[in-house]
């Protein structure tokens, strides 16, 4: 894990000056301040993972990457296609297909959606692209017989599954697409060590191939497997 | 980086009920294959947005502009009277929150499909039942229903009839009032498993009025915040659920009860 790293591709985000503080009017419009000024650069071939202790805000961070929260002040531009694109300022359906296309986001939680199988779950990014319903289904079944899913599960609503089965499908869900860009929060934190392995291995094909990587592990030895450097979060004082 | 043309254009859009504020200074455009969320509580205004909107209620200042397959962008209420019907026939579906309001209940669910068809010109009658008898498949109502009339039907199943209804003349924007109001919750659930089909397979845009913000993040793209009659937040669904800004909106989303 040291830097700089020699062969990586090109610049994939590149932040600069953001600065993110959450207002709770409904509190006395108390403010929380998050990060200030921070920069950013992530290059392809690269997984950069965030560091700090909880609350520091890399969660906060990511999310703003992924344009789910807004920040304060600085830019975030992702490279989109041949195209630029400021997740800060960008209109949403610009946004969206960064999104589709480009960005992929492996939350903590899956977000189940009512009586929608695993499988197509798994599938959805994929269909979304405009690819073949039939191939998309094939290759969720490949990504979660890979991460040792049942097929007795395929057919169900994820709701119900332990927590270690919905986070393996909302892995799968991330990696059906081969996304330039992948952000993972957390994406091992309740997984056994087997599955734990794969999990790093799919994460290092995927840097292999090129994809700029942004992670959250608390999971020394799996960051000491995938991260090709670290970026250290330090958490601000509270406002008085 | 788009560069298509809105398919409506709001501008400036307000309704006054007499001295009180129906809803003011409302604009923003719509895309193509957009899902536009539309939430706030009871009273916010959101209603009389759409019936604005949907040419159902004459706004007292501003523009709806529609982009017309024929004369392209156009403002639905400079349009003549059979203009805007041809268009609310063809291109425009409306669901009502209250599937009674927007079927024909004495008549058959084959026919309540059926008749929008024949509004647009279809005349043989083997091929109207072909495609009522494959939209009642495709909203999960028996096929053995066809014949009856929705009266016979349950909440859910009219709901659902009323859907069909309205996509069945391949509409390119669906309003829709509260449309998984007043149903159980494990009908809902499929209702909406079911809009969220229809609308990622026909690429339909959507506006939807809602006061459940779990059905706006489930289905809308873009969400827009009502209060006393003003757009109070707007952005990307997930943002501004997840990152609200607006006083109003952390109290909305803060006051979500979860199971």
């Amino acid at each position: 894990m040291t830097t700089p790293a020699p062969k990586f591709g090109p610049e994939m985000i590149v932040a600069h000056g953001i600065t993110k503080t959450f207002v709770l009017h409904n509190q006395g419009a108390q403010r929380i301040p998050v990060f200030r000024n921070l920069d950013l650069t992530v290059n392809a071939g690269e997984c950069v993972v965030f560091h700090g202790p909880s609350g520091a805000g890399k969660s906060t961070l990511m999310r703003a990457l992924y344009g789910n929260y807004l920040v304060g002040e600085g830019s975030i531009r992702v490279r989109h296609q041949d195209d630029w694109v400021d997740m800060t300022r960008a209109a949403t359906q610009d946004i969206l297909a960064v999104r589709k296309h480009t960005m992929g986001y492996v939350s903590q939680f899956l977000r189940a959606i009512p009586r929608v199988s695993a499988l197509d779950v798994v599938a959805e990014p994929l269909v979304a692209l405009g690819e073949d319903e039939k191939h998309a289904r094939t290759r969720a079944r490949d990504i979660l017989t890979r991460l040792r899913i049942s097929e007795s599960l395929w057919p169900l609503a994820p709701a119900t599954f332990s927590g270690g089965e919905q986070q393996r499908v909302n892995i799968a869900r991330g990696f059906i697409v081969d996304y330039p860009i992948l952000l993972l929060d957390e994406p091992t934190a309740s997984l056994d060590a087997e599955n734990r392995k794969t999990v790093t291995d799919m994460i290092n094909d995927a840097t292999r191939r090129g994809a700029a990587i942004v992670g959250i592990f608390h999971d020394e030895d799996v960051r000491d497997q995938i991260g090709t450097r670290l970026y250290d979060i330090k958490p601000q004082e509270q406002a008085a | 980086m788009t560069n298509h043309t809105p398919l409506l254009s709001v501008q400036g859009l307000g309704k006054n009920y007499g001295p009180q504020i129906g809803c003011t200074d409302v604009s923003f455009d719509l895309w193509p294959g957009e899902v536009l969320g539309i939430v706030g509580e009871s009273g916010s205004g959101k209603t009389t947005l759409l019936n604005c909107m949907s040419a159902q209620l004459e706004p007292s200042r501003g523009k709806v502009v529609y982009d017309t397959r024929m004369d392209g962008a156009s403002d639905i209420y400079e349009m003549s009277e059979s203009e805007r019907r041809l268009l609310m026939r063809t291109d425009w579906g409306l669901v009502r929150q209250n599937p009674r309001d927007g079927l024909r209940l004495s008549v058959s669910a084959g026919a309540n499909v059926g008749e929008r068809l024949m509004a647009v010109g279809a005349r043989h009658y083997g091929d109207i039942r072909t495609v009522a008898l494959d939209w009642l498949n495709k909203v999960e109502i028996d096929q053995d229903r066809i014949d009856h009339p929705p009266a016979t039907f349950s909440g859910g199943m009219q709901q659902r009839l009323q859907i069909a209804r309205n996509l069945v003349t391949e509409p390119l924007l669906v309003f829709m009032d509260e449309p998984t109001g007043g149903l159980d919750v494990s009908v809902q659930a499929r209702l909406l498993d079911l809009l969220r089909g229809l609308v990622n397979r026909l690429g339909l845009s959507v506006i939807i009025v809602t006061h459940d913000l779990a059905v706006a993040r489930l289905l809308a793209h873009r969400l827009m915040v009502m209060k006393n009659g003003r757009v109070v937040e707007q952005g990307l669904t997930d943002q501004v659920l997840d990152d609200p800004q607006h006083a109003y909106t952390q109290l909305l989303v803060s006051s979500i009860l979860l199971p």
